[in-house]
């Protein structure tokens, strides 16, 4: 190295220093209590985070199969109950019940009509224009099916 | 003894490149940090805290200003670390200082669309207040005077490595570009200003002549 070049690298070497010197300085001048205000600052946000599950670390990867199994069986068995729940709900279904239940009670009236006298002629056929219409599709409103279980 | 073996450590300068169980230690801080632990926060805090205002208050000259301007910075941190957002694993300290340079950027700017039109004195009155007599001060105040001369790009790097004691290696990745260039802009920008100290010195010795 020549004596130019080594006189350059010491001045340099002299603002490096200095320009460290300065770093300092300023890193010196913050606040004391900069890291509390900071704190103090960011406090709700972490406080916000979710806490990671301490399980998962510690069981590892059984911990990871079960729970994709359990996911696994959950899902199946919703799967399941909306398939089910899909086929019960079915209107005509419906329908089938609601004239089943009314056959069973037209025979309950008509003993009970037998034996201690009570409905009539009007009541009856009211009844019978229900199961007609819902043997037929066509939607009774709520009144008339109340109107139409109250005739019994 | 400990205690100020460390605190001797960290204020001796820059530094060493690259120490491994610094970064490893940084990263489970930063962990522990993103799931709601208080302890693991603060240390991080107390870590990068004065080095953010440090770089803040070396360009926008305000204590108080590089006080919110650090603030900011850490609220955005805490924010993107709880929300999961955060993605450099093993990359923290280059991700702190680029969100606190982009938030110096901000704050520069805003203070320049405030003094549009003005005299600037604002600010150059808040240097004077700030430069104090003495022969001490007048050496720093001559460094801080030939540090705002450089160029954006020169400054960036002198400021992140003296004041941020951020690694060459960290500013690389900061700044996308190789180790190499970031070394050789820093060997440029310290050229430029022993030119500029240089150049004031001769300025000087012509006055007292």
């Amino acid at each position: 190295m020549d004596e130019t070049r080594m006189n350059e690298s010491h001045e340099e070497q002299q603002v490096v220093l200095a320009l460290d010197a300065l770093g300092r300085e300023e890193r010196a001048s913050a606040p004391h209590d900069l890291p509390d205000q900071v704190v103090l600052a960011t406090r709700g946000v972490i406080d916000s985070a979710t806490p990671a599950p301490i399980a998962m670390p510690v069981a590892g990867r059984w911990a990871r199969v079960g729970l994709g199994l359990a996911a696994a069986v959950v899902v199946a068995s919703a799967a399941w109950l909306t398939l089910g729940s899909l086929r019960a709900g079915s209107p005509i279904e419906a329908d089938v019940v609601l004239v089943s239940t009314l056959d069973e009670d037209i025979e309950t009236w008509e003993l009970l009509d037998g034996s201690l006298g009570v409905g009539g002629d009007s009541e009856f056929a009211l009844l019978a224009e229900a199961i007609d219409g819902a043997s037929a599709g066509i939607d009774l409103s709520a009144d008339e099916m109340f109107e139409a279980s109250g005739a019994l | 003894m400990g205690s100020s073996g460390r605190a001797r450590r960290q204020d001796a300068g820059p530094p060493a490149e690259g120490g491994p169980q610094d970064a490893e230690g940084c990263e489970r801080l930063v962990r522990l940090a993103s799931r709601g632990d208080q302890d693991a926060w603060r240390a991080l805090v107390e870590l990068y805290g004065r080095r953010v205002f440090a770089l803040a208050k070396s360009r926008v000259r305000r204590a108080d200003v590089a006080e919110e301007v650090t603030q900011s910075v850490f609220l955005t941190v805490a924010t993107k670390l709880t929300e999961g957002s955060y993605e450099e694993r093993g990359r923290f300290e280059s991700w702190l200082f680029r969100v606190a340079m982009n938030r110096v950027r901000d704050e520069i700017r805003r203070a320049r669309r405030r003094h549009e039109g003005e005299d600037n004195g604002t600010i150059s009155r808040v240097v004077a207040d700030e430069r104090t007599a003495g022969p001490e001060r007048w050496e720093t105040d001559r460094l801080r005077s030939a540090i705002e001369e450089l160029g954006d790009a020169d400054r960036e790097v002198i400021e992140l490595r003296h004041h941020g004691q951020v690694a060459f290696k960290e500013i690389a990745a900061m700044l996308d570009e190789p180790v190499g260039t970031v070394l050789a802009r820093h060997h440029r920008a310290l050229g430029k200003l022993r030119a500029i100290l240089e150049r004031d010195e001769a300025s000087l010795g012509k006055h007292d002549g």
